[in-house]
């Protein structure tokens, strides 16, 4: 089963992420700072969603230490954000794709399929 | 004690500032003293006190030895008693450190970015701390009988009004460039930067030092200096302002000495008290723009991040709603429970709408700060045409929107940008045509440009208002429209999207039979 971290500073949003992406088949993992970014290495996803406004901490950084070793490098990361300027950070930052929140299902689900 | 110890490591550094001080300060003010002096000891062109003050407020009060040794010297040296020379001495001393005083006491910016700065400045910072070295200055050279009580008063107005327009300009061009502006400077500004000190240093040579000869008496054209500090003060706020009232400053002052500008009609000391009353009244006029100017920008940077920000609150629970009604959609699908599928089919079409009314606020705030960011990208407007009538066809029942023509080929530009107006244009023709059955979406092209128009057949728009339509904020208002909320800002935004893309978008309209909205793109475009 194909494993995806969700990261995001809204515990609801978390819920409802691992709903919808549970529903859809794939095992979901949620950390609400990050902090999981740390266990991961026992255990990698195959994709991370990350959100970029983090309280106490910062989605770029953690895109941007993904991106920079080379155990983690290869997953792919889609940011999601409810600042759609966000989007023109994702390439400087090595993301890989770009989601405005608010979204529909469809829209995350489709994107989920082209990385998984 | 370890804090004996820095002091006594520091204590170099302290004597080597001072020192240095004094030498700029003693320079400075012996060129004064050589330009123009009224009864030898006040000089209309004084350097030092705007320097003093500028250097008390940056390095501290620690730095007055170096101003009382510099004043004391330069005076010795120009012929002053002993006592005399104290006496200046103590007096600009004096000058400086209450002029200091004062200004930290009220928290002024060195930015000079308010109002109230400048105010506090100019009002009183500036003629309180120069009537002090001017009373303590002339007073000693009365007492010291170098100069008679006849001309007692004419060397105390030079005096006064000299350090006045010392600390009116150089204390503050000092100050706003005492930080270096960091961040990089787009080449645009910097053409701008470049044609402005051209601008400026033309208009100095005109009016101060006579290029072309021209007569002031036949053409007085003094007035010219204004645009170029008016640009300035706009433009570059006030280190901007700051820099060419510094400019202009030294050309007037040479040229005055020279005899070319146009304040040489009496002695050079009356020449230059004009002058500098003048340069007075330009700084403090430029100063005021450029601080109001500032204050504006930085509230307007503060709405920007507060609407950009709330923005974000609105909607971080809105992608929870959304999620929420979608999952409950699903499971409701699997059941069949009709009823309650179009309850949240409701929902999901009003958190849409909410959801657009968010992103095309954040948009017009973006775009009126001039930060809407484009991508360019190949994009496939076909296929985005198609994706777009297909999902709001679902918000309709009674529209049928039908697509005819094709583009046939990609453009370039902003695929997410570019369907917002496409979104715009199709839920506007919905929207405004309540009785009608269909909305046809037409693509035509030439070998250079893409026409795509949307056509209803509702109310229209009155003749009158066809123009003001792509206007901000500007809303059709007649009794029956009134049934047609909205903020006047959909239709701005997306003229704004397709102007960035080099096109074109305009407005065919009959009142009651119905509206065609069109926007043509070039094929081979820049976002």
């Amino acid at each position: 089963m194909k494993k995806i971290l969700v990261v995001d500073d809204d515990a609801d949003i978390l819920d409802m992420m691992q709903l919808i992406l549970k529903g859809e088949g794939y095992e979901v993992q949620t950390s609400l700072n990050g902090a999981c970014f740390q266990q991961m290495y026992s255990e990698l996803p195959d994709l991370i969603i990350l959100d970029i406004l983090l309280s106490g901490a910062d989605g770029r950084e953690i895109c941007q230490q993904v991106k920079s070793r080379e155990e983690t490098r290869h997953i792919p990361v889609i940011l999601f954000s409810a600042h759609f300027s966000a989007r023109d950070i994702t390439a400087t930052i090595g993301a890989d794709a770009f989601l405005p929140k608010p979204f529909h299902l469809v829209e995350l689900i489709n994107l989920v399929k082209r990385y998984l | 004690m370890p804090d004996l110890h820095h002091r006594n490591y520091r204590y170099p550094w302290y004597l080597i500032k001072i020192l240095t001080f004094f030498a700029i300060y003693f320079s400075t003010a012996k060129l004064g003293l050589s330009l123009g002096a009224v009864n030898r000891f006040a000089t209309l062109v004084w350097v030092p006190s705007g320097l003093a003050m500028a250097a008390i407020l940056l390095f501290g009060y620690r730095l007055w030895p170096g101003i009382l040794m510099g004043a004391f010297l330069v005076n010795l040296l120009n012929g002053a008693p002993l006592l005399v020379a104290v006496g200046i001495g103590i007096g600009n001393t004096l000058e400086a450190l209450s002029g200091a005083y004062i200004l930290k006491r009220y928290e002024f910016s060195h930015a000079l970015d308010h109002l109230r700065d400048v105010l506090l400045l100019v009002l009183l910072a500036m003629p309180l701390s120069a009537f002090i070295s001017a009373t303590i200055g002339v007073s000693s050279l009365f007492l010291g009988k170098v100069i008679a009580f006849s001309s007692s008063y004419s060397t105390w107005g030079a005096w006064w009004i000299g350090d006045m327009i010392s600390i009116l300009i150089l204390t503050p061009f000092l100050l706003t460039w005492s930080k270096w502006p960091h961040g990089k400077v787009p080449v645009k500004i910097f053409a701008e930067i470049g044609l402005l000190t051209l601008f400026v240093l033309v208009v100095g040579l005109i009016v101060f030092l006579g290029l072309f000869r021209t007569d002031h008496r036949v053409y007085p054209v003094t007035y010219l200096v204004f645009p170029p500090l008016i640009w300035a003060s706009l433009r570059f706020g006030p280190r901007g302002a700051l820099s060419a009232i510094f400019a202009l400053s030294i050309l007037a002052v040479v040229g005055t000495i020279k005899g070319l500008s146009p304040f040489t009609s009496g002695r050079l000391s009356d020449n230059l008290v004009l002058l500098q009353s003048f340069m007075g009244i330009l700084a403090v006029t430029s100063m005021i723009l450029a601080a109001v100017m500032a204050e504006r920008r930085e509230f307007e940077q503060r709405k920007d991040e507060f609407i950009s920000m709330a923005g974000h609150e609105l909607k971080t629970p809105l992608t929870s709603l959304q999620g929420y009604i979608e999952l409950l959609h699903m499971k409701f699908a699997q059941q069949g429970n009709q009823e309650t599928l179009s309850y949240l089919a409701k929902m999901a079409t009003q958190i849409n709408k909410l959801s657009k009314l968010i992103t095309d606020l954040l948009d017009l705030s973006k775009m009126q700060a001039g930060k809407l960011a484009f991508a360019e990208e190949a994009v496939d407007v076909d296929a985005l045409i198609r994706e777009i009538v297909e999902n709001l066809q679902y918000t309709t029942s009674q529209h049928q929107i039908s697509i005819e023509g094709m583009a046939q080929r990609e453009i370039v530009g902003d695929q997410e940008r570019l369907g917002q107006v496409l979104i715009n244009l199709i839920t506007n023709a919905i929207k405004y045509s309540p009785h009608a059955k269909k909305i046809i979406v037409h693509l035509a092209h030439t070998h250079d440009t893409l026409t795509i128009s949307i056509q209803d057949f509702g109310i229209g728009i009155p003749k009158a208002y066809q123009e003001k339509i792509f206007e901000r904020y500007f809303r059709v208002y007649s009794g029956k429209d009134r049934t047609y909320p909205g903020l006047g800002i959909g239709l701005y935004i997306a003229y704004q999207i397709i102007e960035r893309h080099s096109g074109k978008m305009w407005v065919e309209s009959c009142e009651g039979q119905g509206s065609t909205f069109s926007f043509s793109l070039p094929f081979v475009g820049k976002a």
